[in-house]
């Protein structure tokens, strides 16, 4: 009995980690031929064009820059403004606390594209927010920059709203698990609140808001969906490789894409490093301000700061410019839809309306219908099938040596650009190496697994490794159960929380993925992409209508998260 | 239908030893208590034997089968784990009934053996409440009904009363022996709590760094240590390192610093070897001061039958005395008397008095 037991085991890991390999691993590090395949594009491409010599390089130079310098004030932002909502969350305890936390998760569930065009709509057109002061333009012009970096401020609002969960929720999860003892200890001692957080959170917090801020910056790097609604003339890296792909600039795209992959690795990697060599997680803060004059300064200074009116201000302003980011242009979304349903409400013609963009001539309803289906059809078939491929591998994860190994690349395809990560997926099962598919729904299903089994396995996870299981699967083998026992009555039970919370955080992040969606889908338009393409094409009530729609399914699918990882932990 | 045998288990993890060539016999219907301080191996001990770890050489019979080879649901023993280990997500009754519904049992079967098994543990009102809703006591039933009802002859308990309050361990602790006694279990108690061994135990074997040092029943542990370590472990003994000065035909004389005493124990020692003398506190006879054996007293320390008198000789050494004499107050000088039959005298080990200690309280 025990050899079948033990080859069945050994059967069940080698195909997971046979598939896993093949449909993961393979197109995850396929980014790395790229300069093989294309040299001769490249070459010929950014650096010695005929025509038009290096221009490429340059282009690629400053989309790079201008994506820096986008990313960078966008961490900045997110810290300031994620710190204070995290420690709201964390340890307030008032009425409209879980509306809070649902709020600052919704950009993380939202389908981008979707986000991405009600805010450009609430900031930056008459229908928006300027409406309501009586202007007859946006409050915002698409090109109004933001002083000294030059970047638009429409922009840069959009990646703060969609990149300060991940600050928000790591900072959070972290200052939940550190016992509140340690803060009041501090405060009888004679600290004040500020000189706590400095003294006793701080080292605490650093590795949270540090590896918070990693993946914001990753993902503010990569974001295409909403960047390329709003961006206007202006290219981000990631939108580059995206509209170069289409303009078949095969070899500025790859080579863009590659850079963008070394650059997310060379900041992930000391990450990774500096966050394992801290002893307990614990970080110190640095010393250069520790002088004993320097000390005292600004202890009186915390002190000072640290009555209660403060606090409150800090946590208004933070609060009320969280609403404004995702509430406001869900409202505008939603209140335009009914405004334009019959007729464009400033010129009055019915062309403009929604009801004639969805039935009339343009016949976008069964477009749009479509486009559901394959979103939804994609995003379930990939998120199923990263499930059965995500729990062998905890298993393998955490019993082999390679483990490890495994985990850290699985790291990658969570933090680089989707456009990068679509590319490669396209070129490794594509004609120029395997051959084997074309831009289709299968396609994209295979680039949804890439990122949804690191998803599903991080969640996996984290419970497993919370929740003492091999204790009780110790106590269920001595108690008689065969391995099939323990896993389908003790392993799978306790884990279950975690494979659901990472199937639902796959499946809505399938659903609202674009930049990648766009390299592989071919014909197989997903509804994320196509709200681009409606606005692309001017056709602004049907891209409205859509918003919406995408607006409310994420609402709703965030609701559903809320009721299954809202329960009480074992 | 219950016996098992352990011959020369050897177990290490990386450079840590577990078990160092571990052979011990325990027949069916026998209540054995390991004892050892912490880190002597006791839970790696139990793990072996369910099945849970291999050991790197020896073999394991139970009832005189080699079950080296079988996985742990197969070898008939059960193992009640120290922190109880019930399913967080199972109500008591489907915790309980879990040993039967995975051997195959009808599931309205299970259940009423196993809301029977909870009558008997006084839980059955209990039965659809999950296991953070019940105290320590409570779970320590639970535990105890899931372990023995899947109706495995061989009960491993790994340390079972450690997670609970002082009074309810020492209720508990009756319990559980008659329990196992009355279901004519086989029991492996392993803990680190003396006076818990000696309650429940037929026969004790204390182990330090993965060997068995001495197996008996709990009367010879107490009364015949066999080195240093079971003494100093087993009983609230004075050692002392003292020098042999005579030996004679019957009895021998040591010298601890100027203070003489004579053992009529068995033992060979040669004359100027450096021993450990061992007296039980209550064996030492306190008496009016007359010149021999004078000490003052330190400290006195009332507890519910007898006094603790700390005294302290002329040349330092204090030892500990129990004694139900009252009127001694501290300061006065007394002297004492001991029976050569009451002294202990064991060989010095590598290291002397300190590290000896050192090992017994486990600060090694």
């Amino acid at each position: 009995m025990q050899n079948i037991w033990k080859i069945l085991r050994i059967t069940i890991l080698a195909s997971t980690f046979l598939t896993f390999t093949i449909l993961v691993l393979f197109p995850t590090i396929f980014l790395a031929s790229f300069p093989l395949i294309y040299i001769d594009d490249i070459r010929y491409e950014v650096f010695e064009n005929p025509l038009i010599g290096s221009e490429n390089l340059r282009l690629i130079i400053e989309v790079l820059t201008f994506s820096f310098k986008l990313s960078a004030s966008t961490v900045l932002v997110d810290i300031l403004l994620g710190i204070p909502l995290a420690f709201i969350l964390a340890r307030g305890n008032f009425p409209g606390k879980l509306l809070l936390e649902t709020l600052v998760t919704l950009p993380l569930v939202m389908p981008t594209s979707g986000f991405g065009f009600a805010s450009l709509l609430t900031w930056t057109t008459v229908s928006g927010v300027g409406k309501w002061f009586g202007l007859s333009r946006g409050i915002l012009s698409i090109t109004s920059n933001l002083p000294f970096i030059d970047v638009p401020i429409i922009i840069f609002i959009v990646h703060v709203s969609l990149t300060l969960p991940y600050i928000v929720r790591t900072v959070q999860a972290k200052l939940v698990e550190v016992d509140i003892v340690y803060e009041d200890a501090s405060r009888t001692l004679g600290a004040t609140s500020l000189t706590t957080f400095r003294k006793i959170l701080m080292p605490e917090l650093l590795p949270a808001i540090f590896s918070g801020s990693v993946l914001a910056f990753a993902r503010s790097l990569g974001e295409t969906g909403a960047t390329i609604i709003v961006a206007g003339v202006r290219l981000t890296a990631a939108v580059a490789v995206v509209k170069w792909e289409f303009e078949f600039k095969l070899g500025a795209a790859a080579f863009l894409g590659l850079i963008l992959v070394l650059i997310t690795w060379l900041i992930i990697l000391p990450a990774e490093l500096f966050l394992t060599s801290a002893k307990g997680g614990i970080v110190k803060p640095p010393s250069l301000i520790s002088g004993t004059i320097v000390e005292r300064a600004l202890i009186k200074l915390e002190a000072k700061f640290s009555k209660r009116i403060f606090k409150n201000i800090l946590h208004g302003v933070c609060v009320a410019l969280l609403l404004v980011l995702v509430i406001v242009p869900i409202v505008v979304v939603v209140e335009s839809v009914f405004s334009y349903m019959f007729k464009d409400p400033y010129t009055g013609k019915t062309e403009g309306s929604v009801i004639y963009q969805l039935f009339g001539p343009a016949n976008y309803l069964p477009i749009m219908l479509r486009s559901t289906a394959v979103s939804f059809a994609s995003a379930f078939t990939s998120t199923y099938i990263s499930v059965f491929l995500s729990i062998p591998l905890v298993y393998i994860i955490d019993r082999y040596r390679v483990g490890r190994i495994l985990r850290a690349l699985l790291k990658v395809p969570l933090v680089i650009p989707s456009s990068a990560l679509g590319l490669s997926v396209l070129l490794f099962w594509g004609p120029k190496f395997l051959g084997l598919l074309t831009p289709s729904i299968w396609l994209i299903i295979l680039t949804q697994i890439v990122f949804s089994v690191p998803v599903i396995v991080e969640t996996t996870m984290a419970v497993y490794e919370g929740s003492n299981i091999k204790l009780y699967e110790d106590a269920a083998k001595t108690l008689g159960a065969n391995p099939y026992h323990v896993v389908e009555k003790i392993s799978l039970p306790i884990l279950k929380e975690g494979i659901i919370t990472g199937a639902i955080l796959s499946f809505t992040h399938s659903l609202g993925e674009t930049g990648a969606a766009m390299i592989v889908m071919g014909a197989d338009i997903p509804i994320s992409v196509l709200v681009v393409n409606m606005v692309e094409s001017l056709a602004i009530p049907a891209a409205l209508f859509t918003s919406a729609y995408l607006i409310i399914i994420s609402t709703i699918m965030i609701v559903v998260f809320r009721i299954v990882s809202g329960r009480r932990r074992i | 239908m219950g016996s098992l045998r352990l011959s020369n288990v050897s177990k290490r993890f990386g450079k840590v030893v577990a078990l160092k060539n571990m052979s011990l016999e325990i027949s069916d219907g026998e209540y054995v208590v390991v004892l050892g301080p912490t880190g002597a191996g006791k839970t790696t001990l139990l793990k072996i034997i369910a099945g849970l770890l291999k050991q790197d050489t020896g073999e394991i019979y139970i009832d005189g089968v080699k079950v080296d080879d079988y996985p742990p649901e197969e070898r008939n023993v059960s193992l009640f784990f120290q922190n109880f280990a019930l399913f967080p997500h199972m109500t008591i009754l489907e915790n309980v009934a879990f040993g039967l519904k995975v051997r195959g049992y009808d599931s309205r079967e299970a259940e009423n053996r196993a809301l029977e098994a909870l009558r008997l543990m006084h839980l059955d009102n209990r039965a659809y409440s999950y296991p953070r809703e019940l105290s320590g006591g409570m779970q320590q039933r639970v535990a105890l009904a899931r372990t023995i009802i899947t109706g495995a002859s061989i009960l491993l308990l790994d340390e079972p009363l450690s997670q609970l309050d002082a009074k309810i361990k020492s209720e508990l602790q009756y319990e559980l022996r008659d329990f196992v006694k009355n279901l004519g279990l086989t029991a492996l108690h392993v803990t680190n709590d003396v006076e818990e061994a000696l309650a429940l135990a037929d026969r004790i074997a204390i182990i330090n760094r993965g060997e068995v040092v001495q197996v008996g029943t709990p009367f010879e542990m107490v009364e015949e240590p066999k080195d240093v370590f079971v003494a100093g472990f087993m009983t609230d003994m004075n050692l002392m390192e003292g020098i042999v000065e005579e030996v004679s035909t019957n009895s021998v004389i040591v010298d601890i610093g100027n203070i003489k005493l004579r053992s009529s124990r068995k033992g060979s020692f040669r004359r100027g070897e450096m021993v450990i003398v061992g007296v039980k506190s209550k064996d030492f006879k306190v008496q009016k001061a007359d010149g021999e054996l004078v000490c003052r007293i330190e400290d006195s320390i009332f507890s519910f039958k007898y006094r603790k008198l700390i005294v302290c000789f002329d040349n330092g050494l204090r030892v500990q005395v129990k004694t139900d004499k009252s009127g001694l107050e501290k300061g006065a000088y007394v002297s004492l008397r001991v029976d050569p039959n009451d002294v202990y005298l064991f060989p010095c080990p590598k290291g002397g008095l300190r590290a000896a200690i050192a090992e017994i309280t486990g600060v090694s």
